[in-house]
């Protein structure tokens, strides 16, 4: 009984808590030649088909600007983005009353720091399925589907990329120039990504490597920024 | 708002002051004991302070066989307290099946002062480290995630992982930070060596005890550093390429060609206990690794410079160093009943 009305006030805390305060948010949308991606269905690409299973990766250290200077950084905020649970695609960040900015800037995966800092829960647990045990470490990014230009036995594609120690730092910093609106969208156009890959070569990247890291830019590459409609 | 604010502290406390008639977390933090001459420990505590019921929860999960996949095989499979937590007889370990490892497990000792684990380093934090074992097919063999649903339904486990973090809902981050908080207590500081060092009454090394540790100083201690008996780093030792393991070490994870066949430096603390020797276990007896360095390192461009001429021990300098290492045997440690298989 007592357990019940404390859950409650703790229910009710909350609610009053979200009346309060400042929120932004961003949602999350990956494109195959602008249409949305579903996993498991088929696109196009070079006259060929292609599928994707699973699209994982981390989005960390969310900091909003002003000109170049940070105005507010986002306590603890790492996010494990995966297609396959929708609620993942909305990231809410809670901001400081009256702040003003024009730019935003996150880490597209784990940066060093972090990596060093032992383990850790929530989002970075390694239950996530996104950490190195053979090469301790977190995977910041992982894309896996299937096509016939895969020159392998299955026609599979498997990008893991990960990394953190130098030279092979796999953590990319994204920049975004902004309105003050509260809510945007991300767009990951896919397919600009695929049209750069030797798919008959280039489909399984699994380790940190010079290659993960030219893969990670390009990834990177993909994403903008979008005020909402 | 201020008013607003202020209802909402006035009920956050109300219902925290509720939750805790109801449920009892109160862990007990206890100190990592050392020697007060020791360097600080490389480990950082403060996100993983240590308390009674995390090191328990840590060594129920040490013995626990249902980290494996045949719920068969522990941690303490391949480090037992007895032998300073390492595989004796065994070049390889050998996990779940009958599988052979590709590696000699390495004792576990003072682990709050290392910053690489495993013989190449694989793993950079002791949180992360269990990992490896847990999923590697020749060792446990089995899903981190299926472990933690296991023990998750077991009558046990909910309530020390309660007691130890506050929450029954086992984690990943949980059962690691408590197998940390167990391996972090495994300090070995009270061999001869530590006696004759910290002048306790009545101890003192024999002469030839003394001699061996003269023959240490001069040939051994630039990478098995006192107090520790490690630098923490890798180091390329001229032992030949085993052919069939073809094991590259530092190598493997790094890929810098400036790691090839080096390996880490483990501590030389216990050593009398932890045969055989060497990362593929090829030395069942310290005098083959003292006859090694003395007379069989094998050049190579990443051969650590400090043997590039080998250590050319005379027969009695052998002799007195193999004394001095059995000075570093801990029996307080190899038997201390706080590491055993805990019977409740």
């Amino acid at each position: 009984m007592i357990k019940c009305f404390a859950n409650l006030l703790l229910l009710l805390n909350l609610v009053t808590w979200a009346q309060s305060s400042n929120h932004y948010q961003i949602n999350i949308n990956p494109l195959f030649d602008n249409s949305q991606v579903i996993l498991d269905s088929t696109y196009q690409l070079n006259d060929e088909t292609l599928t994707i299973t699973s699209l994982k990766f981390y989005l960390s250290n969310f900091t909003f600007l002003q000109e170049d200077t940070a105005v507010f950084t986002a306590p603890n905020s790492f996010h494990l983005i995966d297609l396959s649970t929708p609620k993942s695609l909305a990231i809410s960040i809670d901001l400081p009353d009256s702040i003003s900015f024009n730019k935003l800037s996150f880490n597209l995966g784990i940066d060093s720091l972090t990596n060093d800092s032992g383990v850790m829960g929530g989002d970075l647990d390694p239950m996530k399925g996104m950490y190195w045990s053979w090469n301790t470490g977190y995977i910041n990014f992982k894309l896996e589907g299937s096509s016939p230009l895969c020159n392998n036995r299955a026609n599979t594609f498997q990008y893991h990329l990960g990394g953190y120690l130098s030279p092979y730092c796999n953590v990319q910093q994204l920049t975004f120039l902004l309105d003050n609106s509260s809510n945007h969208t991300m767009i990951i156009e896919l397919s600009d990504f695929f049209k750069q890959l030797d798919l008959a070569s280039e489909h399984t990247i699994m380790s940190p490597s010079e290659k993960a890291v030219a893969l990670s830019k390009l990834i990177a590459e993909s994403f903008t920024l979008k005020n909402a409609d | 708002m201020q008013i607003k604010q202020w209802v909402i502290l006035c009920l956050s406390f109300f219902s925290f002051v509720l939750f805790g008639l109801n449920e009892t977390f109160a862990p007990t933090s206890i100190p990592l004991e050392y020697p007060t001459d020791w360097p600080e420990p490389t480990y950082d505590f403060s996100k993983n302070p240590l308390t009674e019921e995390g090191v328990f929860l840590g060594r129920k999960l040490f013995y626990e066989p249902l980290l494996s996949k045949n719920n068969m095989v522990s941690c303490s499979s391949c480090h037992l307290s007895f032998t300073a937590f390492t595989h004796v007889d065994h070049a390889l370990s050998h996990g779940i099946n009958d599988s052979i490892g590709n590696r000699n497990s390495l004792a576990l000792i003072n682990l709050a002062w290392s910053e690489h684990f495993m013989w190449d380093g694989a793993a950079h934090h002791l949180d992360v480290q269990a990992l490896s074992p847990i999923s590697d097919p020749k060792e446990l063999g089995e899903d981190f995630n299926v472990v933690i649903q296991k023990l998750q339904k077991t009558s046990l486990y909910p309530s020390l992982f309660y007691q130890a973090f506050g929450d029954s809902i086992l984690t990943g981050e949980y059962l690691l930070k408590a197998l940390s908080q167990f391996q972090l207590t495994f300090v070995s500081a009270n061999s001869k060596y530590d006696k004759v060092m910290r002048k306790e009454e009545g101890v003192s090394f024999t002469t030839q005890e003394e001699k061996g540790y003269q023959v240490f100083k001069k040939n051994c201690s630039s990478c098995h550093i006192e107090p520790l008996f490690t630098n923490g780093g890798f180091e390329n030792n001229g032992l030949a390429k085993d052919s069939i393991l073809n094991d590259l070490g530092r190598f493997s994870i790094t890929q810098n060609p400036e790691d090839l066949l080096r390996f880490k430096v483990p501590t030389l603390r216990n050593i009398k206990y932890s045969f055989p020797y060497m990362h593929d276990g090829r030395f069942r007896k310290l005098s083959q690794v003292i006859n090694h360095y003395s007379n069989d390192v094998i050049p190579s461009s990443t051969l650590s410079p400090l043997l590039t001429e080998g250590l050319n021990l005379s027969h009695e300098e052998k002799v007195d160093l193999l004394a001095f290492l059995l000075t570093l045997s801990d029996k307080k440690f190899v038997f201390n009943q706080n590491f055993t298989y805990p019977k409740n």
